[in-house]
Parts: structure tokens; C-alpha cells; sequence
């Protein structure tokens, strides 16, 4: 033994030694203590060229390890991430890619170092430790995989490789790699603390066959093992050459002046970008489960509502900003809620476009906001038995709250440029194909994860398919590359939905509608929707910056016993909703029975000859739909985005179906806005006497059920929200012990 | 350059259109060169054509016409198809594709960030789909038809390219109509799957054809399985487009330059490149492949010098004004890559792989104060060259103008004059006083920072192969790679540059061969352990296709006067099913016909994947995947030959050195030789710290280094010796 | 912004007078601190305020500097007043509740992406004065409306304006929020 393993790791100090020593040197308020970057100061050129050798060597490890991976998600989408860490897992440099999960490496880091690694099963050159268990290792679900690999150089442990990818199939109780009907950590999938699979560089046959019999897409698992490690691989080598170069002391001090540079232009950047003050924003979401495992976890059969609130503080004399999650649901007995990896995850991606902007990106952005999750909040659970099975779909709503705090006072400081609505979503189709020959598969299908529509902002609508922030180099694949892979299931359409945004004087982007049928090569199939474009019964966020309608919620509908598969015979089908509505009226297209879920699905049973649709991926609309500029909105009516109907009636433009007017359409739209303004008047009240009514249907118990224990367990959980919630409407202390 | 006429003859000619200038190069078979310029004529690219090999000709002492009768190959390349699509005046086209897929052209799967440099991809507000803009591309012209056709798939139920629902004939016709009332000049097909099973496609056309006879009006129409028939429908979907709205304009505009030519007593036909780097006839079929035709002639000419000197693996990097272009030849082969990202699109094309790196000697300089960062372009002076002549901005040039390594007084051949106290201050002012450096300090840190970005692309790419850069030799050139050899510190096996480096690109073109690239999208599985049947079977249907391009691509060679086949290539793209990545492989042993071949094939793709994955990627458990079939038709041209001279003593002729001046080297200034780069002959060897100077270029040769001119005047530059 | 008035560059953006090309120089430029001043400069010209306007708080509305040294929340396109920034301007807003699935449709087109009627509705705030839609909210019914921003204003003219704090009836302007006392005034009737 070199010294390569043992309870000395670090010169004189443990793993756990080191974490807790780096942990008190930042509690200065300064990454690892250091109140200067001598190495930067000294030489700025030499460090930024140290940079750019560690940096490439995160780049060129995804560039090239990505072609070993099967799965689409990781292949297709580049949705993976390589990052080079410190001992204590602090990311230095990452790849392009899922960059948010950096923030969430050293969770795993800091549990093998309390749970003594270091001795057993000892952390030597090569070994290969590998984790998806969200309680234990950060990762936000268990279809996110990571793979860590030590840096040694001489002997000496100086840090980590990192590498991880989106897997296709978790191994849940239902198939995918979200499951989002999931009770508790045992139905979640096949969950990995963080394990030594491997040494010298080579998997253990073990976690093959783990892959093989605990999930359902075992060769696109297997292969992206193999592909984390190569990748990992290739960061330790091109990295030991940098040192080879720069010289080991070199290494270690500029390893940590990049981190807290880092920390510093995001600090900077809050005093120069913002405006102080505090901002909220919320989004709603519900979790139906009754009727779903009723009879095995009684303690899940119910309906919850998700307030996913969140106030942002903003302090631009210290450069910090502050997250108050204080009103947050508490967690529960399903899948949305998640650990703190799901946190930093999603901290780091909206600090990248918001405060993050000219700076290195690395765990020095974690450092520059501070948070309250309270204990036993959604993402902070009591114990360690909770699902994380679709904590992003949750979470991605109230970080898009957490943005538009952001976007706001970006906006109120004149940058104007910078101002969108935060409100990006997803939304994910997965589930098993089970072929007539019996082969059978899990799948995720990212279409509509790869990218999202754009939100509007202050001076231009959003796109379709424009970006994805958990993934910056966004995606969607092909349909020809996606019907290879999962074979049976034919696309008749992936395309943009008119009129599916959120309206205003700027559109959101528009959502994408993808449309299948059930072909006779399946014997079976089980699909499943999920996602963050979904606001479930309601919008996809409650009110957002721009201040325009709010996104639709996303949808699943499925038609049963269709005839598609005899028009597809004769040449024909229906190329979307709209036509399909159609030729349902018309008795062209006929079925048997009609679902519509708005919510998160975790296993419909699909059979050949149906057909199913899924609608996601809109976005929010900025200011009023009546100052849209009228040709813009003509224009929108020619290019098929808006119906004709929706220009009169939301925008006050009328035209026909082509976009033209008979007379002047400046004047029409004139008058028909003065008088949906006058309309506007007439159905509208003051707020004092909305207060009143609504105040009454609070007080008088009319509210639904649902609602009623909704807010019952919200002032139960909040103090905070009790507070606000009974005074403004003015309870009595019997009303609010009730409410 | 400039020699009595009568030595030259068996000239090439090659043309550089630039957006602005014309470069129009001669070369003769000494490997004697003679550049014209000209302003490019937008209107009618024959004038300038004419007006840059007047001025070459002249150089020669020459007229036009002796030019063209000596004249034995003539390529014109140049910006004209990116041109013509970036300012939007391509033919109007229509599209009708598979229904319910009408917006791809918006939703570009996403693709909303190609272009962008990393950092600013991470900046979700710069994600802007190009879209259909480029085409003019709007709903109305955008027509869905039902049909479909059946991937086949990848667990083997269905058969590849099955049709699963008949193409509606009357939607059909109702497309058509409806695009020809909007008025469109072409008509592009693309419908999913169709590489797989082109019938559909095909009854689209004729239908098209019908209509339009009915209609008394024609317009081309454009099949994606014709023009680039591999999978993936939004590539398929671009290229197809670039086809329809610009290839007519530009073979048009190509049959006026080579009518020009031939009325200048030029007998043969006009050729142009395709992007994969070799020369195809202007009546190529696929126009759209010449749409990246210049930046490919630096490879083409590595690789030809790289035969001569027996260098079979080689790095190229071509720096220029505005970035440096990387390239790689591996095994004598140019690498390609599959779906190149171009002006903000994904296409389906075989692409020489040049990484551009948007830093060059030109590029502006700026330094963030606060954070103390240097960045590098992607803005560039160009012409204006930097504060130190006309430029707002401190560049490149700038630094180097400090440091001593570009003379103010005979840059560009002394055609303008810079000024260094200029050069100083703004280094001084925007550079070294922001950081806190001294001014030599502040202007080798810029140098280094270009170098550092150099060497990581040059690292990179070899690591994307597996390679081992001691295995490797590199070349550079481009108007300023001499300038900036010193600052490479990958240990190649040998650094290379050239007298005529400037003019490297056109000296390629002239060298590129004759040839055709054929890519047929396929889905072969070959499952593990599978008998000797199945394999007889896939054989013989791979054989069949092969035979097939071939036929293709000779076809196409002899209809466009290029008789004599000198060679053709085999190969495929492959991959262990379940894998999603393919890898090309060109077979050494020419086509699979047999069972026997198949395996042969089978071992070859296994042994260049463990090369550039590891062995412990592999996965032969899970069978075979055939995705793609190619094949490489090559004819003979004549190329430019090099002279070998007789070596002369390592001690360059004191009539070479033009004096000596002080430049920066290594944190002081060193009193450095100067010679002159047209003076110095083979066997030379300058030592630094030394410059070698030509009216195009500049080499540096720092102290400890060397510069050797060997026995075809190529430079070798090395660790001195001794 | 140095080559056009940056004041006339932050009021063609927002008037999308820009061409993407243009959109994109003005994103990958440095961000200066200047900033403030110059977006104060175009709202200045651009809204009724002049020079009173003191910060823009959402699409249409502003915080106004008054004559007596107080602030005020104002509408951009008819200078409504809508009382202190530290009080929920939602408050003094009217508003049209949409709660049925033909009300959502107008506004969501399909049935199948509208929210749930009986759990949601739709909060559309008017301006009073010009009924310009300030903002939208989609919540559950009883849900008390969202303050979307409190700026910290005494802390706006400390640390972006360099000026000392303003004083309001109370003396140092607060930064507090009191929605829930403006609520109180209402009673219990």
C-alpha cells in the first residue's frame, strides 16, 4: 500500500477532517476562508490558463464519453455532466450539460466521509463508486445516476472525478425514470447508496446484474455505467497532466480560488444586477393519489395540494440573496417531495442565469444564497423513508418562483435585457412496451424535457422548443431516432399548439402537442406523464413577472379502442388536436372512451388501436394581451399560432382566418379594445369587494373538501402562513382552528 | 513568385470568392504560384473571376487566355451558397412533409443554441432559434401529407421501411396546389423514414410532376432521400432546404464563371469542393454539399504533403484574422464528421470536422477589470488590424506589434504602415494597467491566452480519438499560424509550416481529388452469434446496395467527363445495438459481399471503437447494428508536384538576413535576427531568436528553437539542436 | 451602450423596435452600474412621472416620488394611484374573477389545459382608472393574493442611488410589509 487508502486520506486528516475543516474556514463567509486569490492576483494570465486546462478536460471527457452511452437521454440529449471536484466534493469546473447537479455532488461526498469510506471500503486510485439513492447522495431522483472516480497524484488524494446522466428506467414501482406514483423510498426503484462498484477503472459484474434484474432498461444502464466511468477517466487523466504542468501546490490553491472567485462575481453580481427588497412568488400544484394504492399504503390514499412558495430576499449592500421557503407543504407520502440535493440542484441552475452571469461556473454559486427549508418541509423531510421519486417536477415550479423574484428586480434595476417570465417547464413521457414477441422495456421519452418554450419577456414572445435550463445545450431528439428506440408506438404529430401559451402584450412560447397511436406490434404498453409545465388544476405558475396569463396546465389525454389503425391503413390520420376533435364530431375517428389527466400519471395500460396525447411545455404571457401590437397579432393569426377567435377575444383584433381585415385593422382593433376594456369594467369589482365575498365562502366553510384540507394542513405546517392567512381574511380563532 | 512564362505549364487554377474578395491562384507543376485579387462581383462572380486571373496571369507575364490554354484543372470555391442564404435571397421553397410534423422547421428539436460559445449557451436569453428564416420559410408554405413508413426498430419486430400507412395521393395533390398558388420556385420532400424507404417520396414527386404538367408551370423538386437519405428528419429537413433555395442559384452562377473560362480558351469544365474535401463537377447533383467549399482546401493540402513526407497522422490548425480552424487527418484520411453545425443549423452532411475557435491574430482584446479575465474576439479587426493602424479596439496584432514579432514598417510587404507607439498605449491603457502588469507583461499574457486556447483544441480533439499526440505531427498555417507556432506546447511528434502558408487553403484546393461520397441511411442487425445465414443474407443485401453507389457515384463521374475511376472506398457506419452513437469505418478490404467480409467488418469497426473507447466500453453481447452504407468514388486529376532541391548549407546566405531587430521573448528583450523568408533555401536552418519575414506571413522562431527549411522547402520548426 | 443613447437603447428594446441581432449585442454586453440611471432616464421621457418616477415595479406600474416627499404606486398609462408600495397594490386594484370552465376557456382555448373549475380561479387585477390588466393570478379559491414585490426603498436610495434615505410620515422610510393593516381598515362589517 502507497498510502493510497486508509483513515489518513489527507495528510494528517479523515475525509470527514477535511469537510468539517473546509466547512469552518467558509463559515468566514469566504470559500475556504481565503479573504484573497493570491494565485489569480499574482499572475491572472497562468491561472486562467489553469482554468482552461481543467475545464477542457470536464468538456472533453462529455464530448467523448457520451458516444459510449445507449441511452437516448444522456446520447441524444447530452443530458450528462463531468466535473472535476475537491476532496470535499465541491465542484471546480463542470461540463456543458445537466450543470445543476454539481451543487449536489459533495452530498454524496460528505456521507461516504461520515459513514468512514476512507477505511472501508477504503478510497484508492481507480475504484469506482457509483450512487442514485436521494436520502443519501444528493442525487434529486433515482434515475439521476452519479459516478465518482478519486484524483490521486503521487500517492496523494487530492480529489474527485464526477460524473452523471439522466438513466432511462429507475426500477420503481411503476416504470420510468420519475415515478411519480410512489409512496415511499421502498417503491422509488432501485436506489444506490453510495457504493464502491468497481476498481482498477472496471465495473463488478454485481452491478450488472443489479441493472438487469432491478430495472427495466438494463442495457442503457449498464452502458451509461460504462460511460460515467470513461468519462470519469478521461478527467483524471487530462487532469493529472495539468498538474504535470502546473505543479501539485499550484493545483490545490487555485482549485479553491476558482470556487470562491466564483462565489465573489455572483455576490458582486447581486449588487449590481438587483434591486433590494423581497419578492414572492407560488405555484400550486395537486398530487391525487386516492384510489391509487389505497389498499396497501392507507397513509397515501388522499389528494394533496402543493403551495410551493417562495420569498426572495434581496440585500444588495451585502451582495446576498436569501430564500425564505418558510410556507412551504409539509413533506408527505408521495413522490414530489425530495432531499436536499433537489435543492442545490436547482439553486445552482437558477443562480447561472440570473446572478450567475460572467463567472466560472462551480459550487461557488451554492455559496452566494442562503436558504430556510424548514424541517419536515417538502424537501427536508422528517425522516429518510420519504419518496424522492419526482422531486424536479415540484421543484422546478418553485424555483421558477424563486427566478421570477429575481427577474423582477433585475427588470426594476433596468436590466431589461435580462427580464423574462421564470417560468421554464417540462413535461416527460415514460412507461414499459411490452411487443408481441415478449420483449418488453422501460423508457423515458424526453421530447418535450429537452427543451421548453421560452418565456416572454419584457420585448420579445418566447419560442417553441427554445431552451431547457436544467440542460442548457437543449434537445428534443428526432422522432425518426425516438420510434427506433421504442418501436410500436407510432407519432402522429409533434407540433406546436396554437394558442397554447399564456397571452399578453408578449406570447409565451407555445407549448408542442405530440400525438401517438398504439400500433398491432404491441401487446401492451404502460405510458406515464409527468412534469413541471403542469400546474395540475392550475396554471403552471400562479402569477408570474410579466404579468400576463400565466402557462396552461400540460395534459395526457387518451382515447380508447380507437379506429386509427384502420385509417392508417387507408392513409389517413389526424395531424393533431385540433383535427382530431374534428373528425371526432364528424364520426371519422371513433372510440370507446376518453381520459383526460391534467395531473402527473404513473401507469395508464395502453393497448394497440389507442391513442394518446400529451400537451406541455408552454409558457406565461408578459403585460396586457390588449397592448400586443396589432400586426403582430395578425401576423400570429396568418402563421396559424393564434385562431382568429382568440385574436378577437383576448387581443381585441379582428380578423379572419387568414389574418386580414376588411377595413382599417388598426381602427377596428381600436374599437373592439375599448370595448373589452368597457367589458372589462363591467364584470369587474373592487378589490375590497372580492375580499368580501371570498372572505365569506372562506369563512362559511363553502370551500371544497379538498381545499379546506389543504389550507387545514398548510396552517397546521406554517406558522407563518397560518399567520397571514387569518389575518387577512380575519378569522376568529374558532374559523381559523377550522381552516 | 514571379518567373519567365515559359516555365510554366500544366497549371491548376483555383478561386477563392470570398463575400468580398476574389482570390484567384495559379499554380504551376514546379509548384510555382502566381495570386491574383480581385473585388468580388456579387452580380456576376465571371467578372471577378476574369479580373483575378488577368492580374495572376500577369504576374507570370501572361495573358488571360495563356493562362487557361496551359491550364489543366480549374476549382472555384467560395462563399456564394452561405451568401446567397444568409442575405435570404434564395428561391422561394415549399415544404411538404409528413403530417403532424409541420412545425420542425420552428421547434428545430430544440436545437437553439448552435453557434453560441459555451458561456453563452449557459445564457438562456442568447437561445434564438434560426428556424425556417433563412428559407423564407413560413406556415403557409409548410404542407403536411399522411403516410408512414415503419423504422423497422431496434428489437427486430417489424421490417425496416414497411409502409405502415399509404401516402394520401389527394392531400397530396391538395399540397402541391396549394404551394404552387403561393408561388414557390422549388419544392422540398421530406418525409419520415423515407432513407429507409424512398417510395413515398418518390410518388410525391411524380404526383408533383402531374400537377404541375396539369398547371402548365415547373418547378424542381427535392427529395430528402435523394439528397441526403440518412435518419434524423430535422438535419434531413435542413439540408434539403439548402438544396431547394440555393443550389439552383448557385450552379447557375457557376455555369457563368466556367463559360467565362472557356471563352478564355480554358478546355476543360469548371469543378468546385464538396465540404467532406474533395473536388465535385459544377453539375454535381448535390449542390448543397459545396455549401463549406474554401475552409476544406487547408486539409486537402495537408494531407497531400503529408503523403509526401510520410506523415500519416496530422493535426492541422489554419489561423486566420477572426479564428483558427482545427483539423485532423488520421491515417491519410481527412475526418468527417456527420451532422456539422452550420450558420446556426444542423445538417446532414459530411462535413470535414474543423473546429473554429473564434480567436485569431485580429481578434479584439478585452479585459474585465473587475474579475481580471482576458477574453479573446469573437469580434475582429480585419483589415483595420488594431489600434495600431485603424481598429477602435485593441487586438492580437496589437501585442504582437509590442513584443517586437510584426515589423510596423513592412507589414503586409510594407503596403501599410502601423504604429507602435499606438500598439503601446493601447495595450498600456486597455490591457496592462486594468490587470496590473507591465505592458510586455500584459502583451505576452494576451499571446498567451491565444496559445493556451490553441493547444486546448488541438488536446481535445486528439483525446475525442484516443490519440497520443506523440504519434501526431502538426501543421500550421493561414496568414498567421508561422506568427504563432511558437506558442504550441502539445508534444507533437513534428511541427510543420510553409513559405506560402498565406495562400495554404488555395494551394489545397489546387491538390484536392476528384470524387464522390454516397451515404445511404440503412438498419442492418446483425445479432451475436448469428449463423452464417443470416449473415449470407445481410452480406449479400449490403453487397447489392454497395454495387448500387457505386454504379451511383461512376455514373455520375463519367456524365460529368471524369473518366478514368482510380479508386473506390468501402464503409459503413456501425454500432453494438443499443448503443446510439455509430462509428464510421472504411473497410481495408473494400466492400462486404460475403459473409466472410461481414466479419472482417465487424472486427474492424470493434477494433477502432476499443481505440477511441476502451475496451470496457464495448458490447459485442448485444450484436450489430449497421446504420449507414458509404462509399468514396475517386478519379484521377492532376495535382500540383513539389520540387525536390538539393540541400544547401544549414547557414542561411548573408543576402537572406534583412538585419536585426529586439523582440520579447521570455520576460526580456533579446536583440533578434531578421531574415527573409524568400531568401532562405533548403537546408537552411535559422536559429532563435531570429524572425523570418515574407510579404504575407511572419514566423517567429523564439531563442531555443529552430527552423528548418527542408528539401521541399517545407519548415520544420524544432527544439534547437545542441 | 456606447454607440446609441443608451436611454433611446432600453426604449427601442421595449418597445421591440429591436431586430434579434440587435437583442443579442445588448445581452452579451457588459453590465455597468450605470444602468439604473440610464433606465431611470427612459422612464423618465417615457411615462408621465419625468423625473418623479423613482422605480419600475412591474409592466405598468411604477414607484412615484410625491410632491410631499411620499411614494406612491402609480399606472404608467394613467397615473391611478394605488397607495404605498409597502401595501399590496393588488389591493387597490379591481378584479375580474374567472372560477368557470367557459371563463377559462376564453382565455385557455382548450378544455383540456384550462384549470379545474370549483379548486382554481382566475384573478385578472385592473388598473381602475384605464382597466389595463396588471397582473394575472391563478390560485386556489380563499388563496389571499400575492405581493409580488416590496422593494426595500430606503435601502434603493442608499445603496443604487448614493442618497440618503427618504423619510415618510413615520420618519426613515420602513421596509415593512402592511398589506395585513390595510386589510384591517376594511372591518369586519
Amino acid at each position: 500500500m502507497t498510502g493510497l487508502a486508509g483513515d489518513k486520506l489527507l495528510g494528517q486528516r479523515t475525509l470527514l477532517e477535511q469537510i468539517e475543516y473546509t466547512d469552518e474556514l467558509t463559515s468566514s463567509g469566504y470559500y475556504y476562508g481565503l479573504r484573497s486569490l493570491p494565485r489569480k492576483e499574482q499572475d491572472p494570465i497562468t491561472y486562467e490558463r489553469f482554468y482552461d486546462a481543467v475545464h477542457s478536460a470536464v468538456m472533453g471527457a462529455r464530448e467523448t464519453s457520451k458516444n459510449v452511452a445507449a441511452s437516448p437521454g444522456a446520447r441524444e440529449l447530452g443530458e450528462l455532466l463531468f466535473a472535476l471536484l475537491t476532496p470535499e466534493g465541491h465542484a471546480v469546473a463542470v461540463s456543458s450539460g445537466l450543470v445543476g447537479h454539481q451543487g449536489a455532488f459533495r452530498i454524496a461526498i460528505r456521507y461516504m466521509a461520515e459513514n468512514g469510506y476512507d477505511r472501508n471500503p477504503q478510497i484508492r486510485p481507480g475504484d469506482i463508486f457509483t450512487a442514485c439513492d436521494p436520502a443519501t447522495t444528493g442525487t434529486p431522483h433515482p434515475g439521476d445516476v452519479y459516478t465518482f472516480v478519486p484524483l490521486f497524484y503521487k500517492d496523494e488524494f487530492i480529489g474527485w472525478a464526477a460524473g452523471m446522466n439522466h438513466t432511462m428506467e429507475a426500477g420503481g414501482a411503476v416504470p420510468g425514470a420519475w415515478p411519480p406514483w410512489s409512496p415511499n423510498t421502498f417503491t422509488d426503484g432501485y436506489l444506490l447508496p453510495p457504493t464502491k462498484v468497481g476498481e482498477d477503472y472496471e465495473d463488478y459484474t454485481w452491478l450488472y446484474k443489479h441493472f438487469e434484474r432491478r430495472t427495466r432498461a438494463p442495457m442503457f444502464n449498464i452502458l451509461d455505467q460504462k460511460m460515467r466511468v470513461a468519462g470519469c477517466r478521461m478527467v483524471v487523466d487530462s487532469v493529472t497532466e495539468a498538474i504535470d504542468k502546473f505543479g501539485l501546490d499550484y493545483f490545490k490553491d487555485a482549485t479553491r480560488e476558482i470556487i470562491e472567485e466564483t462565489r465573489r462575481i455572483c455576490s458582486d453580481n447581486v449588487k449590481l444586477l438587483t434591486v433590494p427588497g423581497r419578492s414572492r412568488f407560488v405555484a400550486f400544484r395537486t398530487v391525487p393519489y386516492a384510489g391509487v394504492v389505497d389498499g396497501v399504503w392507507p397513509q397515501s390514499a388522499k389528494n394533496w395540494l402543493l403551495h410551493l412558495h417562495s420569498e426572495v430576499q434581496i440585500d444588495t449592500r451585502e451582495g446576498q440573496v436569501h430564500v425564505n421557503w418558510d410556507k412551504i407543504s409539509p413533506a408527505n407520502w408521495h413522490a414530489q417531495g425530495g432531499y436536499k440535493g433537489i435543492i442545490e440542484s436547482n439553486l445552482w441552475l437558477n443562480v447561472m442565469d440570473t446572478i450567475g452571469l460572467g463567472l466560472k461556473p462551480n459550487s461557488g454559486m451554492n455559496l452566494a444564497v442562503t436558504y430556510d427549508m424548514p424541517e419536515g418541509g417538502l424537501f427536508n423531510p422528517p425522516n429518510d423513508r420519504h419518496s424522492a421519486g419526482n422531486p424536479w417536477a415540484s421543484s422546478v415550479a418553485l424555483f421558477n418562483c424563486f427566478g421570477g423574484g429575481l427577474e423582477v428586480s433585475k427588470r426594476a434595476r433596468g436590466f431589461v435585457e435580462e427580464a423574462w417570465n421564470s417560468d421554464l417547464c417540462w413535461t416527460g413521457i415514460q412507461g414499459e412496451i411490452t411487443l408481441k414477441n415478449g420483449f418488453s422495456f422501460g423508457f423515458c421519452q424526453m421530447d418535450l424535457l429537452g427543451a421548453s418554450a421560452t418565456p416572454a419577456r419584457p420585448y420579445m414572445d418566447g419560442e417553441p422548443l427554445g431552451t431547457a435550463w436544467w440542460n442548457p445545450s437543449s434537445d428534443t431528439g428526432s422522432v425518426e431516432e425516438w420510434e427506433y428506440v421504442l418501436p410500436g408506438i407510432y407519432y402522429l404529430s409533434k407540433n406546436v399548439l396554437p394558442s397554447y401559451c399564456g397571452h399578453g402584450r408578449f406570447r409565451g412560447g407555445l407549448g408542442m402537442q405530440l400525438a401517438f397511436a398504439v400500433s398491432d406490434e404491441v401487446q401492451e404498453a404502460i405510458i406515464g406523464k409527468i412534469g413541471a409545465s403542469t400546474g395540475n388544476y392550475f396554471t403552471g405558475q400562479a402569477s408570474i413577472p410579466g404579468g400576463g396569463y400565466p402557462a396552461p396546465t400540460s395534459t395526457l389525454i387518451v382515447y380508447r379502442q380507437t379506429n386509427i389503425l384502420e385509417l392508417l391503413r387507408q392513409g389517413e390520420y389526424p395531424g393533431g388536436m385540433a383535427e382530431l376533435a374534428e373528425w371526432i364530431e364528424s364520426g371519422k375517428l371513433t372510440y370507446t372512451d376518453r381520459e383526460l389527466h391534467k395531473e402527473e400519471v404513473g401507469a395508464l395500460f395502453v393497448k394497440p388501436g389507442d391513442i394518446y396525447i400529451v400537451a406541455g411545455n408552454a409558457t406565461g404571457g408578459w403585460g396586457d394581451p390588449l397592448h400586443r401590437a396589432v400586426d403582430a397579432v395578425a401576423l400570429d393569426v396568418k402563421e396559424g399560432f393564434i385562431p382568429a377567435s382568440v385574436a378577437d377575444r383576448v387581443y381585441g383584433v379582428p380578423v379572419d382566418e387568414t389574418g386580414s381585415a376588411t377595413e382599417s385593422l388598426e381602427a377596428a382593433a381600436e374599437a373592439r379594445r375599448a370595448e373589452i376594456r368597457r367589458d372589462r369594467e363591467a364584470s369587474s369589482v373592487s378589490f375590497e369587494e372580492f375580499w368580501r365575498t371570498e372572505r365569506e365562502v372562506v369563512r362559511s366553510g363553502e370551500l371544497p373538501q379538498f381545499l379546506t384540507d389543504a389550507y387545514a394542513e398548510l396552517n397546521g405546517f406554517s406558522p407563518s402562513f397560518r399567520e397571514e392567512f387569518a389575518r387577512f381574511w380575519q378569522l376568529d380563532a374558532e374559523e381559523e382552528a377550522q381552516s | 513568385m514571379t518567373t519567365a512564362q515559359s516555365e510554366h505549364s500544366q497549371i491548376i487554377l483555383a478561386t477563392d470568392a470570398g463575400g468580398t474578395m476574389t482570390d484567384a491562384f495559379a499554380v504551376s507543376q514546379d509548384g510555382s504560384f502566381s495570386i491574383g485579387k480581385a473585388l468580388t462581383n456579387k452580380v456576376n462572380e465571371a467578372i471577378s473571376y476574369a479580373n483575378g486571373y488577368e492580374n495572376a496571369a500577369a504576374n507570370w507575364g501572361m495573358s488571360l487566355e495563356e493562362l487557361h490554354a496551359k491550364s489543366i484543372a480549374n476549382i472555384y470555391t467560395g462563399t456564394l451558397f452561405l451568401n446567397t442564404l444568409l442575405e435570404r435571397k434564395g428561391l422561394s421553397v415549399g415544404l411538404i412533409t409528413t403530417k403532424g410534423q409541420e412545425s420542425m422547421y420552428i421547434h428545430e428539436r430544440g436545437h437553439s443554441w448552435l453557434g453560441l460559445e459555451w458561456e453563452e449557451v449557459l445564457h438562456h436569453k442568447l437561445h434564438h432559434h434560426t428556424g425556417g428564416d433563412m428559407f423564407r420559410l413560413r406556415a403557409a408554405l409548410v404542407r403536411g401529407v399522411a403516410e408512414r413508413v415503419a423504422s423497422g426498430g431496434y428489437f427486430m419486430l417489424t421490417e425496416p421501411g414497411q409502409v405502415k400507412a399509404p401516402l394520401n395521393e389527394a392531400e397530396t395533390r391538395d399540397a402541391v396546389n396549394a404551394l404552387l398558388d403561393e408561388g414557390v420556385a422549388a419544392i422540398a420532400v421530406v418525409l419520415l423514414f423515407s432513407y429507409l424507404n424512398p417510395a413515398h417520396e418518390r410518388r410525391v414527386r411524380e404526383i408533383a410532376q402531374d400537377v404541375m404538367r396539369e398547371r402548365g408551370v415547373t418547378v424542381p423538386v427535392i427529395l430528402s432521400s435523394e439528397i441526403a437519405p440518412v435518419m434524423k428528419e430535422v438535419q434531413r429537413m435542413k439540408s434539403v432546404l439548402m438544396e431547394a433555395a440555393g443550389g439552383p442559384i448557385v450552379r447557375e452562377m457557376l455555369r457563368k464563371v466556367e463559360q467565362a473560362a472557356n471563352e478564355r480558351a480554358y478546355r476543360g469544365e469548371l469543378a468546385t469542393m464538396a465540404s467532406y474535401g474533395s473536388i465535385v463537377n459544377i453539375r454535381h447533383p448535390r449542390m448543397y454539399e459545396t455549401i463549406l467549399s474554401g475552409p476544406t482546401g487547408g486539409l486537402i493540402g495537408a494531407k497531400t504533403i503529408g503523403e509526401i513526407l510520410g506523415e500519416r497522422n496530422i493535426l492541422t490548425a489554419d489561423i486566420g484574422g477572426t479564428s483558427f480552424d482545427v483539423g485532423m487527418i488520421q491515417d491519410h484520411h481527412i475526418s468527417l464528421r456527420k451532422e456539422p453545425d452550420f450558420a446556426g443549423h444542423r445538417l446532414a452532411l459530411q462535413m470535414v470536422a474543423l473546429d473554429s475557435i473564434g480567436a485569431g491574430a485580429g481578434s479584439e482584446v478585452r479585459v474585465d477589470p473587475k474579475f481580471k479575465h482576458i477574453t479573446l474576439g469573437p469580434e475582429s479587426a480585419g483589415s483595420d488590424v488594431g489600434k495600431c493602424l485603424r481598429h477602435p479596439r485593441v487586438t492580437v496584432s496589437d501585442c504582437n506589434v509590442v513584443l517586437g514579432f510584426l515589423d510596423p514598417d513592412n507589414f503586409l510587404g510594407g503596403d501599410v504602415t502601423l504604429d507602435r507607439e499606438a500598439a503601446i498605449r493601447a495595450v498600456r491603457e486597455d490591457i496592462a494597467e486594468p490587470l496590473g502588469l507591465g505592458v510586455e507583461e500584459a502583451a505576452q499574457g494576451v499571446l498567451e491566452v491565444l496559445n493556451a486556447n490553441l493547444n486546448h483544441h488541438l488536446l481535445t480533439m486528439l483525446k475525442a480519438r484516443g490519440a497520443n499526440p506523440t504519434e501526431w505531427t502538426m501543421f500550421m498555417f493561414g496568414g498567421a499560424g508561422p506568427l504563432h507556432l511558437y506558442g504550441i506546447d502539445v508534444p507533437f511528434q513534428k511541427v510543420y509550416t510553409f513559405p506560402f502558408a498565406a495562400a495554404f487553403s488555395a494551394f489545397g484546393v489546387a491538390c484536392a481529388e476528384y470524387a464522390k461520397r454516397f451515404h445511404q441511411g440503412a438498419s442492418y442487425i446483425i445479432p451475436p452469434g448469428a449463423d452464417r445465414d443470416v449473415k449470407a443474407s445481410i452480406a449479400k443485401a449490403m453487397g447489392d446496395a454497395y454495387s448500387a453507389l457505386r454504379d451511383q457515384g461512376v455514373r455520375e463521374l463519367n456524365s460529368e467527363g471524369q473518366l478514368a475511376t482510380k479508386e473506390v472506398l468501402y464503409g459503413a457506419s456501425m454500432r453494438y445495438v443499443g448503443v446510439l452513437e455509430v462509428l464510421d469505418v472504411t473497410f481495408t478490404f473494400g466492400a462486404v459481399m460475403t459473409p466472410e467480409d461481414l466479419d472482417r467488418a465487424i472486427a474492424e469497426f470493434e477494433e477502432n471503437y476499443a481505440k477511441i473507447y476502451g475496451k470496457g466500453a464495448a458490447l459485442p453481447e448485444s450484436g450489430f447494428f449497421v446504420n449507414e452504407l458509404f462509399v468514396h468514388v475517386v478519379a484521377d486529376k492532376p495535382k500540383p508536384r513539389f520540387v525536390r532541391y538539393e540541400l544547401a548549407d544549414p547557414r542561411p546566405a548573408e543576402s537572406a538576413r534583412k538585419g536585426e531587430r529586439q523582440a520579447y521573448f521570455a520576460g526580456t528583450w533579446q536583440t533578434t535576427q531578421v531574415y527573409d523568408m524568400d531568401g532562405l533555401v533548403a537546408g537552411n536552418v535559422v536559429r532563435g531568436p531570429a524572425i523570418i519575414e515574407h510579404p504575407m506571413t511572419t514566423l517567429v522562431v523564439p531563442p531555443g528553437a529552430e527552423a528548418r527549411f527542408d528539401e521541399h522547402r517545407f519548415i520544420e520548426y524544432r527544439a534547437a539542436a545542441g | 451602450m456606447s454607440e446609441r443613447a443608451s436611454r433611446d437603447v432600453l426604449r427601442d428594446l421595449e418597445t421591440s423596435r429591436m431586430s434579434w441581432g440587435e437583442v443579442r449585442e445588448i445581452l452579451r454586453q457588459e453590465k455597468t452600474p450605470d444602468r439604473f440611471a440610464e433606465y431611470h432616464a427612459a422612464l423618465a421621457e417615457a411615462t408621465p412621472f419625468g423625473d418623479d418616477v423613482l422605480l419600475r415595479l412591474g409592466e405598468y406600474l411604477y414607484v412615484v416620488r410625491e410632491a410631499d416627499g411620499t411614494h406612491t404606486v402609480r399606472c404608467g398609462e394613467c397615473s391611478h394611484a394605488f397607495g404605498d408600495p409597502r401595501v399590496n397594490w393588488k389591493l387597490s386594484a379591481r378584479v375580474r374573477i374567472r372560477r368557470t370552465l367557459e371563463e377559462f376557456m376564453e382565455i385557455y382555448h382548450y378544455e383540456e389545459v384550462c384549470p379545474e373549475p370549483g379548486i382554481a380561479e382566475v384573478r385578472e387585477y385592473l388598473c381602475p382608472g384605464c382597466f389595463t390588466l396588471l397582473s394575472v393570478e391563478c390560485v386556489p379559491i380563499g388563496y389571499p393574493p400575492v405581493f409580488e414585490f416590496l422593494p426595500d426603498l430606503a435601502s434603493v436610495y442608499e445603496d443604487i442611488l448614493g442618497q440618503s434615505a427618504p423619510a415618510d410620515e413615520d420618519g426613515k422610510w420602513v421596509f415593512e410589509d402592511r398589506t395585513l393593516q390595510a386589510v384591517q381598515k376594511w372591518g369586519t362589517a
